[in-house]
């Protein structure tokens, strides 16, 4: 029966679209000035316009947050369709638009090398305990990089890094940090480079193999959806576990290795895409903020399914709709009486922050928020309890 | 095998100051080894960090970006600006373990004909002595952004 239609609705079982034109309403890029349509792009590959779709630059638009994969009454996995179009987009010459003239990807690109000896584990604090054999690693990620490259916004991501080894030195845990890792490949998987991706993948899993590990920790949610979901899928299953930070921080908690306490103050979480809608994790990073004393934690009126997404995805467009969203999300968390604004991803952070130091002088007193990693503030937290016990 | 080694650089000069520095050291036959490949750019100021990794990612095994002396700009700020990229620079190519004697970023008048042939003779020992770019070898052709 199903016979007819193309490969790609085939493959994402698109042909049980209904029209009911959920997706297109609830798309944050439909409401601005591009007018992406889930709807309209499985209509005109039905109707096998699919190299229409594939030279249109608005395909590039898609932020992949999930939201009309989230309403589909007919279970339709839009981003799988968009990931697989934007493959085809590339190889037929339809390219990219990047922010930054392309230089995060780029950076991404380079870790391709295998000859190339990396020199990132500068930032190490002197008292962060490492080690060089073990079963448990951390994957640091971009965060390196990232702070230098957006130096100008000053988002401090390498304090996750530093954060998250402090979190689990207190807990006793001594990981390996490798000098030797690759860029996960999350950006050039989602933006079609499937190549580019499985190679840097292939690079990483044989370093861990060479490393012995068992336990891999990973406090990046796009890194964590890349190795956990998608290296399996490309390159064949994993011969380690694969651990979300927050999840495991939120273990060590419950089993009382480690315990926070900060100054009073008010503070709401916002739901990255690739952990949210993407891998359905919502509670461990609560669970984290609810044991934390002396936080008052304010939900905002969209969470969790329903959150929006920060405006940008794998850097590729930046534009004033992506701004837009920004601003409206900050205001819907200032409206909560928050001063902190907490989520768990180094890209909205960023997003956010540059967003915040885009305003003008005059919206400054009423934009008065500020945008905080988890494992920053957590480790933060951390800081009286670790003294009182030396 | 040293003495096969020939450098290949790339240099970005501004088109106001330090290309014409260029094509003065030329007309004056001021002395400098052949090995730079130089390329025009408006001001140094249009030179994006990305141009100056693609440059390694393609094989370079130096990067010299030059522009006139600050407060000398023909678009007033834009070697401020490149000064401020260049930073940058100099530190990812720290993170990604390449030397950071393999860029250097430079000053140079239309005048200076001199310390243009001075600057490479210098630049092009130094990158003879680093040896050829650790980071080049064969690896599939990645895709690129649109600009």
């Amino acid at each position: 029966m199903t016979d007819g239609y193309p490969p790609l609705i085939l493959e994402n079982k698109a042909y049980y679209c209904v029209e009911c034109g959920k997706c297109s309403s609830i798309c944050p890029m439909n409401r601005g000035e591009h007018g992406i349509s889930p709807r309209r792009i499985v209509k005109k590959i039905l109707e096998n316009y699919e190299i229409e779709v594939i030279e249109d630059q608005w395909l590039y638009s898609c932020l992949i947050c999930g939201l009309c994969d989230e309403v589909c009454p007919s279970m339709i996995s839009f981003s799988t369709l968009i990931r697989e179009l934007r493959h085809r987009a590339l190889q037929s010459g339809n390219r990219k638009l990047c922010s930054k003239s392309g230089l995060l990807l780029q950076v991404g690109g380079i870790m391709m090398r295998p000859s190339l000896k990396q020199n990132r584990l500068d930032w190490l604090p002197k008292d962060t305990k490492i080690s060089e054999k073990g079963d448990i690693m951390y994957f640091v990620g971009c965060l390196p990089f990232f702070d230098v490259i957006f130096k100008d916004i000053d988002p401090k991501t390498i304090d996750i890094a530093k954060g998250t080894l402090r979190m689990l030195n207190a807990a006793g845990i001594e990981p390996i940090v490798s000098n030797n890792e690759r860029c996960c490949g999350h950006d050039q998987l989602w933006s079609g480079d499937i190549v580019e991706f499985e190679f840097l993948a292939k690079l990483n899993v044989e370093h861990f193999k060479e490393l012995g590990i068992k336990k891999l920790l990973v406090s990046c949610p796009e890194c964590y959806e890349t190795i956990s979901k998608y290296y399996p899928k490309y390159i064949g299953d994993l011969d380690f576990e694969v651990i979300y930070t927050m999840e495991y921080i939120s273990e060590l908690i419950d089993e009382g290795k480690i315990t926070m306490k900060i100054d009073e103050m008010k503070v709401t979480y916002h739901d990255p895409c690739s952990l949210g809608r993407h891998l359905n994790i919502y509670e461990p990073p609560r669970n984290v903020i609810a044991n934390i004393e002396n936080l008052s934690f304010i939900e905002m009126p969209q969470n969790k399914e329903s959150g929006p997404c920060c405006g940008v995805s794998a850097w590729i467009t930046c534009d004033r709709t992506s701004k837009e969203m920004q601003i409206n999300r900050l205001k819907e968390a200032i409206s909560t009486g928050a001063s902190k604004m907490i989520t768990t991803c180094p890209k909205c952070l960023i997003h956010f922050l540059c967003s915040l130091k885009q305003r003008p002088e005059e919206e400054k007193d009423t934009m008065g928020i500020d945008v905080i990693d988890l494992s920053t503030l957590a480790s933060k937290a951390l800081e009286i309890p670790q003294r009182e016990g030396q | 095998m040293d003495n096969m080694f020939k450098p290949r650089i790339i240099a970005f000069c501004c088109n106001w100051c330090s290309y014409a520095g260029a094509d003065l050291a030329g007309v004056s036959r001021f002395q400098y080894p052949p090995n730079a490949r130089i390329i025009r750019v408006m001001c140094s100021g249009r030179v994006e960090p990305r141009f100056v990794f693609r440059a390694f990612e393609k094989g370079a095994d130096g990067v010299i970006v030059t522009g006139c002396h600050i407060g000398d700009c023909h678009y007033i700020s834009g070697n401020k600006k490149a000064e401020e990229r260049m930073k940058l620079v100099r530190y990812l190519i720290g993170i990604l373990g390449l030397e950071e004697d393999r860029f250097r970023l430079e000053w140079i008048s239309a005048s200076e004909g001199q310390k243009f042939a001075h600057v490479m003779t210098a630049f092009i020992n130094k990158i003879k002595e680093l040896g050829p770019n650790p980071m080049f070898g064969k690896i599939e052709e990645g895709t690129e952004c649109q600009q």
